[in-house]
């Protein structure tokens, strides 16, 4: 096996700096996973010897007998952040790489290769890394029909996320009918307004108002999402 | 179906190991060292338990995958031997999936596949087989008998005390160790009855037979803790009549009127009235036999009948009942009592006294006995407020005979098999015990008569009696200061070791062997650094040859105990962290040798997890 390595060494790269991040990432997420599961083992849930299905963690049981995943039900899902029907910032970042994309843009910035969309072990890329990979990418060609491409991803891991309904991934970027771009654009252009008076709300009550007006606003653009999924 | 399948088979991996073993790191993490804190367990029935022993704390878990369970197994065993290094075995085995894990993903990620995790499973495995004692008995041996050896640092009060406390400052509360090591060595030196041992006869004695020579009494303060000559019972006596000096006693272990019914007699009802007054008849017989024999004390294992009391009040006999029939066999063993052949079986023996012994609450009874060999009887009184606390003392006194005792039986093996192998290379700085009036100061280096010198004290080595078994450990580098020395030592050695062995198991274990006193001193990470630098910078003057006393011995033997001062210098043995690296490296092969799991539902663990408590199932 050491003969082996000899070998691969030549051909082995060192991680890039967004393959750090990425690995960095993945630690760190584990790394919390670990902590929590600890505190819940003191805690006397029982460690059970299944995965869940969703994420691939170790399942705990509480004293009533109720599995729980620690993973899917506690930490933020790094596929969740990147989604812009669930994710305000997500949203506003999309609209931002749609604009930067509508401009006529000469060439990729320095950002690193695109590669196929395979992890660095070779196998599919696991979820949790999808969306930050996916930011790393040159920016979308510049087209509007094409919006879909940037947000195809996360929509294509969206069964795996149990709070979305979707029922399979969509075979390719399905035609966008103009009535709901225009809505999501409005919505979006609310959650914006609402965002920034947000930061500037000094009351309570204002804050709460903002608030509540931005879970709508999200809650709409994830029903357009559906409907234009269905 | 077929994608579930390959879930499963892939739930195998390393991240699997992963996940489990760095859920129970974080369980044991913030219990790790004498800063660390404790878990309290509370159960549905109310009790609680505080502890910060790692192998108590895991097994309280409710643990139902297989491979915390084969961890919690490897922990358990490893417990067993040393007494020590539960949490630290799952703070090394955590680092080194870790290592294992990236070193997998950095060189094979190309060509992984479930064989490579076996292949190199087998490669630690033949790592710690081959290479790893040498590497521990060429580079670190020789520093710890260097360090302690004539010409070193000299350890105050002794090296009984430092390992003791060593051993019982991570453990127990700073009040409860500040008491307990000074009565641990004094129960020791009183058992051993010599200030200079030379037999592990004692230690022996004192690890197997510690659950008979210990009492506990709670309610008091832990100050009132103190060893009693003989041995104490837990059982107070049933009849008492004071006396003075030694007196026979008999040993039984049935009811006196049980054996007279004979087995095969048959005792027919019409004739009751006669059974009865032939029974009376028979049992006075019997009674009057005993005072013949002069017996003036009874110790049994049951319950006498009423009629036996009786007689023994009447005729001056004091009478124990229900005591442990271990503590009873031990007793007889010692005084080698000797068997009467009648029904029941009886055993006589003498006792060098009897008394009454009021320790908090209760009475005991307190027998002495006479000196049997190098062993002098002696029994240790544990106390403590609560019993939460008590049970830790008992624990951690018993743990530190373990710890004792596997001590004494490594380092005779080690001499055992250097007796073997004369021969000692020039490179090593092996100092071996001579007579301190032939050496002067400036000779820390080996001479060339060396190799005499240990064929002769090697022959009186071999015969089991050294002058003195502790002085002769402390030379023969059997100790090292606690705090991380033997980690620092063993990383440094580990990478720049000469040898063209295995070179990538030797990276990941000297990665990761760091991580225990990293974890000890989490919280002063720089001081761990300072002190990791000093020791290193020192050991480099060391191979350049320079003598001890040039090199101010000072601060680096502080390691973890903070400036100089604060405390006497505590030391643990070489041998339990071997043991320890042996134990991780032996589980780590476990792991990742496990191919696929396969799940069995069968009706028993059905029907335990239907209808029984979590808490019923800890028993694996």
């Amino acid at each position: 096996m050491a003969l082996n390595a000899d070998e691969e060494d030549f051909e082995w790269e060192p991680p890039t700096e967004a393959e750090m991040k990425v690995i960095q990432a993945r630690r760190e997420r584990q790394d919390k996973i670990s902590k929590l599961m600890g505190d819940y083992l003191l805690k006397g849930y029982k460690m059970l010897g299944e995965c869940c299905e969703l994420c691939g963690t170790i399942l705990l049981q509480d004293k009533q007998k109720k599995n729980y995943c620690v993973a899917c039900q506690e930490l933020d899902s790094d596929v969740d952040k990147d989604n812009p029907a669930l994710n305000a910032q997500a949203a506003l970042s999309q609209v931002r790489e749609r604009q930067l994309a509508i401009q006529p843009h000469p060439q990729a910035n320095g950002a690193p290769p695109t590669e196929p969309p395979l992890s660095i072990t070779g196998l599919p890329r696991p979820e949790h890394c999808e969306g930050a990979a996916s930011g790393l990418r040159a920016p979308p060609p510049s087209q509007p029909p094409t919006l879909p491409t940037p947000s195809s991803s996360p929509a294509f891991l969206l069964p795996a996320s149990p709070a979305l309904q979707a029922a399979s991934p969509p075979a390719g970027p399905p035609p966008t009918h103009p009535a709901l771009t225009h809505a999501e654009e409005a919505v979006l252009h609310k959650l914006r307004w609402a965002t920034q008076e947000l930061q500037q709300a000094v009351s309570v009550e204002t804050s709460i108002q903002l608030c509540s007006l931005i879970r709508t606003c999200a809650d709409s653009l994830r029903s357009l999402k559906e409907l234009r999924l269905s | 179906m077929a994608k579930r399948d390959m879930c499963e088979a892939e739930t195998v991996s390393l991240q699997a190991c992963l996940s489990v073993v760095g859920a129970l790191e974080c369980v044991v993490r913030r219990c790790v060292g004498p800063d660390g804190g404790s878990v309290l367990f509370t159960k549905d029935t109310g009790e609680t338990l505080i502890t910060r022993h790692g192998q108590r704390i895991l097994t309280m878990l409710h643990l139902d995958h297989p491979m915390a369970r084969m961890v919690l197994e490897c922990v358990c065993a490893h417990d067993r031997i040393t007494a020590d290094g539960s949490k630290s075995f799952i703070l090394l085995l955590a680092a080194l999936l870790r290592g294992i894990h990236d070193s997998a993903n950095r060189h094979h990620k190309a060509s992984w596949s479930p064989a490579t995790n076996r292949k190199l499973a087998n490669q630690l495995l033949a790592f710690c087989w081959k290479e790893l004692d040498d590497i521990i008995a060429h580079d670190v041996v020789p520093y710890a008998s260097f360090l302690f050896g004539f010409g070193g640092y000299r350890l105050e009060g002794g090296v009984l005390p430092a390992l003791v406390g060593g051993y019982v400052t991570g453990r127990v509360a700073i009040g409860q160790a500040e008491i307990l090591t000074p009565l641990l060595c004094e129960f020791y030196k009183k058992v051993s009855h010599k200030q200079d041992s030379t037999t592990v006869e004692p230690i022996t004695f004192l690890h197997s037979n510690f659950s008979l020579l210990h009492a506990k009494v709670s309610g008091l303060p832990t100050g009132c803790s103190q060893v009693v000559k003989g041995l104490v019972l837990a059982c107070d006596w049933s009849v008492w009549r004071e006396a003075e000096g030694p007196v026979k006693a008999l040993v039984i272990c049935e009811s006196l009127d049980k054996s007279l019914v004979a087995i095969g007699d048959s005792v027919s009802i019409c004739f009751q009235q006669d059974w009865l007054l032939r029974s009376e008849s028979a049992m006075k017989q019997r009674l009057a036999r005993l005072l013949c024999l002069q017996v003036s004390v009874v110790l049994s294992s049951v319950k006498q009948p009423e009629c036996v009391l009786e007689w023994a009040r009447l005729n001056g006999v004091s009478v124990l009942e229900c005591c442990d029939s271990e503590q009873l066999d031990l007793l007889c063993e010692l005084n080698a009592a000797e068997m009467l052949s009648m029904q029941p079986m009886l055993r006589v023996t003498t006792l060098t006294f009897h008394s009454r012994l009021q320790l908090g609450g209760c009475r005991y009874a307190h027998l002495g006995i006479s000196p049997n060999g190098s062993i002098h009887i002696h029994t240790l009184v544990l106390c403590a407020p609560a019993p939460g606390p008590l049970e830790q003392s008992v624990c951690v006194s018993q743990g530190v005979f373990t710890m004792l005792q596997h001590l004494c039986l490594s380092v005779l093996r080690m001499r055992e098999q250097s007796n073997d192998t004369v021969s000692l290379s020039d490179s090593h700085q092996y100092q071996i015990e001579r007579d301190s009036d032939s050496l002067t100061h400036d000779q820390p280096h080996m001479s060339t008569t060396l190799p005499d010198q240990s064929q002769s004290s090697s022959l009186d080595q071999s015969r089991g009696s050294i002058k003195d078994l502790w002085a002769g450990i402390l030379k023969a580098g059997g100790v090292l200061p606690v705090g991380g020395a033997f980690e620092v030592l063993l990383h440094h050695s580990l990478l720049h070791c000469s040898n063209h062995g295995d070179s990538e198991s030797r990276s990941l274990l000297a990665k990761a062997i760091l991580s225990v006193p990293r974890s000890l001193h989490s919280h002063r990470p720089r001081y761990f650094l300072q002190q990791q630098a000093q020791l290193m910078s020192k050991l480099q003057l060391l191979k350049q040859g320079h003598t001890l006393s040039e090199l101010r011995l000072g601060s680096e033997l502080r390691f973890g105990l903070g400036p100089a001062g604060s405390g006497s210098l505590c030391v643990e043995p070489i041998c339990s962290k071997h043991q320890l690296v042996v134990s991780v490296l032996q589980c780590v092969n476990r792991l990742l040798c496990v191919g696929t799991i396969l799940h069995t539902r069968t009706p028993l663990h059905r029907s335990l997890t239907a209808s029984a408590e979590d808490s019923e199932e800890e028993g694996m």
